[in-house]
């Protein structure tokens, strides 16, 4: 695509200064492959008549937050335009009172929990990178963090949003009640589908009052199968934890020596906090546990800890990053599975696990060459295991005979027919999701 | 309806479940709204494979298809106003999977959401939504309508606690959408089908989360001897930071229904009571039980009464749970709204709701979702009144539009079906109304499924 | 002459119903059938339909008003209060006047009014239940309690056992009665509940106990007992059911349980004998009698009595009410072995119940099922729990 001709045709939409074009785009780079165009519109109006523009023009257009989920989905087929969604930060609702936030797609996720925290309530979205993330972002990648486990992922906590499509049109759909049922519920459309339907330019998200307290407990183990005694009991209880992940080796500073650690952070009122901690301990020592302890949230090391487990799949260097999913009882298998890999040396690995979601993170190092073949072999696994798994992260020459997403299944003709409609010229991060829709 | 029709579906299901009669159609020409409308024939499957060759059937010859579960809706959406057939589910009812260390369920979709629970009871597990009607009211239906219950306001709805679904297709094709993992990769179809009302596909099997029954419960009535009070109680409970399992409120015209019924202990003299219910660790129960009575009383609360024994609580919540049922004590029929707005908006939303009652002379009795702000205004009518149904209706759509007004939605758990189709203009736009479309034609490319249902015709205008 | 007046007075009882559909889960036989047509609110709407001219009168109508069971529970159970029972006996009469009633039941019909049982048999048979008993029993000589055996105690050799036990029971305790033998007719309740009238019984049947001056007039059947108490005309005598009479003796001391109830067990049981009684929707539901029986079963030494998951005015009906039985025996029977295994489900080792159909047709479905559950009356678990005479 000629970048002057584009320039032209996009100054009928945005003014010079929303455009950058050349080196500048490099920025913009997904899979290796650059943008010609990077726009910056102002509102949901201009991001309405660039996607308008866009279809005509058979332009392919990559919806930008921060990036910080930007590399998860296959190569695009086609990339000529950025679409960089930073400047809808408007705050537009704070409804203290309803517990509800409607607010731009570009806010950073953090500008808004430092909003709301003024009024002790809690926006419960703690995805990986959330200082950079944008509230569009994280809900068009439906992405997560550890507390998923008590207040569900972006799905569960969008009410509403508005959403530009590539007709042109902005639509506003859901609402700003918890409860709504008029018509199809087509926010769960436009949840986690990277940026293919529709571009995300507002959200209204429910809240949550602030807890009391929050702290984090820290359980070490030596030895994998006790650790996951110790969280199928936590999981089979009355407890009530906020999260729980499983991490491995030395990752929490000035510890002792162990193998592996479950944290796990509790929420609530004073006595119902030192009730679960007490709970946590007993099942701990059952489980053969070598340490426990507890951190509050706002000391600094409470800090460490929830970042170590909110960033780990961001913040970590290897190249393969592998979301799994399986069923919550088969993490423990899942976890001792992957480890072959590391065992017949094709990989050194580094796992997170959220056992009550039925989450494993894996992070490997290994020969490039290997990189695809350990890729699909765990996308085999998981699938043998009733479950899935996403590469997040792998050098772009692997995507090239990988679906990031794993096989389609039965329902992909219904997906396929989906995007046929709402991007009938196939503009929307063209070829990135599964089935490289 | 095509004599060699009729008899491949027999060869289907066998002949004794398929029904043609005069009387058999009727039967299946209502539900619990005020609508009708008669199929050409009922049909009842007994496992997926059946629904799939019936699909595939109604789909060769053009014919509508109808889902239906218990027929407790509340829209008019399992009744066949452009006849076709009628697919119950009631015979649907296996148990697949009670998979407790996975926390899932699979069951089929012609279960009872009280079956499930009772099923579950044992283990120590519960599924949360908990519709009224749940001792009639099957998956399916919930799945269709996105039930809420009492619960919802802690838990969450439906859609909330559904992973997977096993659904067959206009054409008689069955695919499994989501499962037992979370996030299966692609767009989320689970999300889509919940609370598309039987217009998407059929539901046949159901894979449903399950929690943990909490450790301690505590049932507090709150007595109020006005409503503005206890709406206004309900909004600062919230805002509290308190957030009850249950925040339920009934006003008298309704306790005086369900006392009758029921004897559940009802102060019948009292303008309002909430019925808030707190679950979960017993460490602090006592203290925001404490705080909650606060509230109540800063509302100018009468009484603050806590549950004594597990029988109170079951009289209380079996109350609550027929106060719809009941209301033929007062008027033969009702026309109930469940629009939902902010909660802040309740004590205007409901001076407005008494105040157009009084101006169409028609009885409103309230029982509702206060927590969730999901009001249940209920018009009491005689049927057989000349004109009394217009009016009805033009009181019903006078309420759908204060609770847009007011911030909120036409429907919050009963669904659009028929009755709220009029209304759909009122919170989506014609774009947005065309977007829904197109998932229709996704799904349902030759409209047979439910049609008529949901989705207004491109011309249909908001009534005046 | 379509009659249709006779189901008109019932219209705003029926219009009460909100469809709510609440009655699915309380129905027996919805529970067993799963279709609209077996439950109340279905059968609400063809009446309605009817009155409004929207349906005419076939005999599909009348089998699906009269399948039902009579049980009530859609009315215990429904929140808006409607009378059920009102409207479905309204409805019977009105099939009837019109000659709409299913053929099993004219042919009922015509046994009674001809043979005075529903058996069709000669009536001097009333006799066979006491003839292979080496006991005299008193009848047609005055006495203080008239027993009225019913029709289905006196000519079903599968239930002989219950009045059997139950004259034992009466001379241990010293008690004088007489029986009526052939002088007693049918209650006429099989005919009442097809909607037919059954006067020229009552009086027959009235007449017949007065003759023997009795003060008291005894059942162990709860459908006689029902029809007695609420339907017939008042009379001179009280009615009074034989688990009443039972409860009383026990309590004034002149019946004396002496050990636990010898009944076959389990190799491994241990414990006391877990009991678990069946309310007759007659005796229960419709009459009020829940605790005489219970008290009986209490009083007996080495029993633990269980409820089942359903009990006292909710208790689920065994399949053996109303006309169902005579319309679709195997949906009868169905029904019968769900609540059979309610009573599996309580792990009770014996199933007691105050009613010879409910003994019937629970006993029959223990034996279709391969249950090693006895089944017996309240009469018998007593006659087993007491000393044999000297
Ligand atoms: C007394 C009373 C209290 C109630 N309380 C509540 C409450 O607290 N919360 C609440 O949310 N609702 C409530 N309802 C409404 C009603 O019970 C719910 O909407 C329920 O989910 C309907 O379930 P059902 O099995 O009766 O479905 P039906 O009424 O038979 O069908 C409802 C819709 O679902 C479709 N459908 C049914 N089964 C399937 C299937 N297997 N696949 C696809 N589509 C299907 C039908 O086509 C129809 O559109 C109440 C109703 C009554 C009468």
């Amino acid at each position: 695509m000629n970048p002057e001709e584009m320039l032209t045709k996009v100054g009928r939409v945005l003014s010079p200064h929303q455009v950058i074009t050349s080196d500048l785009c490099s920025a913009c780079e997904v899979d290796g492959k650059r943008p010609a165009i990077v726009a910056r519109p102002q509102d949901a109006g201009e991001v309405g008549e660039l996607l308008a523009l866009c279809s005509h023009e058979g332009w392919g257009v990559i919806p930008w937050g921060s990036g910080t989920q930007i590399g998860i989905g296959n190569i695009p087929r086609r990339y000529d335009a950025a679409l960089d969604l930073g400047a809808l930060d408007e705050i537009v609702d704070y409804d203290a009172a309803n517990l509800t936030l409607t607010a731009g797609a570009g806010c950073t996720l953090r500008s808004l929990q430092e909003l709301v925290e003024g009024k002790r309530q809690l926006l419960p979205l703690d995805p990986p990178a959330a200082e950079r993330a944008t509230l569009g972002g994280v809900v068009a990648a439906n992405a997560f963090g550890p507390s998923r486990l008590r207040y569900g992922a972006a799905r569960d906590i969008v009410l509403g949003l508005q959403v530009a499509l590539t007709s042109g049109e902005v639509i506003d759909v859901g609402g700003k009640t918890v409860k709504n049922v008029a018509g199809y519920d087509l926010t769960k459309a436009f949840v986690g589908s990277y940026g293919t339907l529709g571009v995300i330019t507002r959200v209204t998200c429910r809240l949550f009052p602030m807890p009391p307290e929050r702290r984090w407990v820290l359980v070490g183990f030596d030895r994998a199968g006790d650790a996951f005694d110790f969280v199928q009991k936590v999981l089979d209880s009355v407890l009530l934890p906020t999260s729980l992940d499983l991490v491995q080796g030395r990752v929490v500073p000035n510890r002792s020596d162990v193998s592996l650690w479950g944290i796990i952070s509790l929420e609530g009122t004073h006595e119902v906090i030192q009730r679960q901690y007490r709970d946590l301990g007993t099942m701990a020592g059952g489980a053969h546990a070598r340490h426990v302890e507890q951190l509050a949230d706002e000391e600094p090391e409470g800090q460490q800890v929830r970042r170590l487990v909110q960033d780990m799949p961001a913040v970590s260097p290897e190249p393969l990053v592998v979301r799994l999913y399986v069923p919550i009882s088969a993490v423990g298998s899942l976890w001792s599975a992957v480890q072959h890999l590391e065992a017949e040396g094709q990989a050194s690995l580094n796992l997170l696990a959220r056992p009550g979601l039925g989450v494993l993170y894996l992070m490997a190092q290994a020969r490039d060459a290997h990189l695809s073949t350990i890729a699909s072999t765990l996308q085999a696994l998981a699938g043998e295991m009733g479950g899935h798994a996403i590469i997040e992260r792998i050098p772009p020459e692997h995507k090239v005979h990988l679906d990031v997403w794993g096989t389609p299944r039965s329902d992909w003709p219904l997906m396929q027919a989906l995007k046929a409609r709402f991007d009938p010229a196939g503009i929307l991060s063209p070829g990135r999701f599964i089935g490289r829709l | 309806m095509d004599e060699s029709i009729i008899r491949t579906l027999q060869e289907i299901v066998g002949p004794e479940h398929v029904l043609t009669d005069p009387e058999d159609l009727l039967l299946y020409a209502y539900d619990a709204s005020i609508h009708a409308g008669r199929p050409d024939v009922v049909v009842f499957p007994e496992s997926t494979e059946q629904v799939s060759r019936v699909m595939a059937l109604a789909h060769a010859h053009h014919i509508p298809v109808i889902p239906r579960g218990g027929g407790t809706n509340l829209s008019g959406g399992s009744v066949a106003p452009q006849g076709g057939i009628v697919l119950t589910l009631s015979r649907m009812t296996k148990v697949r999977e009670i998979d407790i260390p996975n926390q899932r369920a699979v069951v089929e979709a012609g279960l009872y959401n009280l079956t499930l629970q009772e099923i579950l009871a044992p283990y120590g597990y519960l599924y949360a939504p908990d519709p009224a009607s749940q001792k009639v009211s099957t998956l399916g239906g919930n799945v269709a309508e996105n039930a809420g219950g009492p619960h919802c306001l802690k838990y969450g709805v439906t859609t909330n606690h559904v992973l997977g679904l096993e659904v067959v297709l206009y054409d008689g094709r069955v695919v499994q959408l989501g499962g037992k993992a979370f996030d299966t990769p692609g767009y989320d179809l689970v999300g889509l089908l919940v609370g598309s009302e039987g217009t998407l596909g059929v539901v046949t099997a159901v894979t449903v989360r399950l929690l943990h029954v909490p450790e301690a419960i505590k049932t507090l009535l709150a007595i109020f001897d006005d409503l503005d009070g206890a709406s206004q109680a309900v909004s600062d409970i919230i805002a509290a930071g308190i957030v009850p399992a249950t925040l339920e409120m009934m006003d008298q015209l309704m306790m005086r229904a369900v006392e009758e019924a029921t004897h559940a202990g009802y102060p019948t003299d009292a303008e309002a009571v909430l019925i808030i219910e707190l679950d979960g660790l017993k460490d602090d129960m006592e203290e925001i039980a404490d705080r909650i009575a606060q509230i109540c009383q800063r509302n100018r609360a009468r009484a603050v009464q806590v549950a004594r024994t597990a029988e109170e609580r079951d009289k209380l919540w079996a109350g609550r749970r027929g106060a719809f049922g009941a209301t033929g004590r007062i008027k033969p029929a009702y026309l109930v709204n469940d629009g939902t707005v902010p909660r802040t908006a309740l004590p205007q939303v409901l001076r407005q709701v008494r105040e157009i009652g009084q101006r169409y002379g028609l009885p409103i009795g309230n029982v509702f979702h206060a927590g969730d702000g999901n009001l249940h205004p209920l018009i009491l009518f005689d049927p057989r009144e000349e004109g009394i149904l217009e009016l009805v209706e033009r009181a019903g759509a006078e309420i759908m539009r204060i609770c847009v007004e007011a911030g909120g939605t036409i429907t919050g758990e009963h669904g659009i079906g028929l009755e709220k189709i009029h209304g759909m203009p009122l919170i989506a736009s014609p774009a947005a109304i065309q977007n829904m479309r197109w998932v229709k034609e996704a799904f349902d490319p030759v409209g047979l499924l439910n049609p008529g249902k949901v989705l207004p015709q491109t011309s249909e205008g908001v009534p005046a | 002459m379509d009659f249709k007046e006779l189901l008109a007075p019932y219209m705003d009882e029926m219009l009460r119903c909100t469809r709510c559909g609440f009655c699915q889960a309380a129905c027996p036989t919805y529970d067993a059938l799963r279709m609209e047509s077996a439950v109340a609110r279905g059968k609400i709407q063809l009446l309605l339909s009817v009155l409004n001219g929207r349906l005419d009168l076939s005999p599909k109508l009348s089998y699906y008003v009269y399948r039902c069971l009579d049980c009530r529970l859609c009315q215990q159970t429904c929140l808006s209060g409607v009378h059920t029972d009102e409207i479905f006996e309204g409805a019977r009469r009105w099939l009837a006047h019109v000659g709409a009633l299913p053929a099993p039941l004219q042919a009922l019909e015509q046994r009674v009014f001809a043979s005075h049982n529903i058996a069709g048999e000669d009536n001097a048979h009333r006799t066979l239940w006491r003839e292979n008993m080496n006991l005299e029993v008193p009848a047609g000589q005055p006495a203080e309690v008239v027993f009225f055996i019913g029709c289905v105690a006196s000519l079903y050799p599968m239930v002989y056992s219950i009045p059997q036990a139950f004259v034992q029971v009466l001379q241990r305790a010293g008690v004088s009665f007489s029986a009526l033998d052939g002088e007693e007719w049918c209650c006429g309740y099989p005919l009442i509940s097809a909607g037919r009238d059954a006067g020229p019984l009552m009086e027959h049947n009235i007449a017949a106990v007065e003759r023997l001056g009795a003060r008291w007039l005894v059942t162990t059947c709860p459908s006689c007992y029902h029809t007695w108490k609420t339907i017939y005309p008042p009379t001179s005598f009280q009615v009074m059911h034989a688990t009443e009479l039972l409860a009383a003796l026990i309590e004034e001391g002149r019946i004396r349980p002496a050990h636990p109830p010898t009944v076959r067990r389990a190799g491994d049981a241990a414990g006391p004998l877990r009991v678990t009684y069946h309310d007759p929707c007659d005796l229960g539901r419709k009459s009020g009698v829940y605790d005489a029986p219970r008290r009986v079963i209490t009083a007996l030494p080495g029993v633990e009595l269980v409820e089942m998951s359903t009990h006292h005015a909710l208790a689920t009906c065994c399949g053996g009410g109303g006309n169902l039985e005579s319309i679709d025996p195997e949906l009868s029977a169905q029904i019968a072995g769900r609540r059979l295994a309610q009573a599996q489900r309580a792990k009770a080792e014996v199933l007691v119940t105050a009613c010879q159909q409910c003994q019937r047709t629970l006993g029959m479905a223990a034996r279709r099922q391969r249950v090693r559950m006895p089944v017996m009356d309240v009469a018998e678990l007593l006659l087993s729990a007491m000393e044999e005479p000297a």
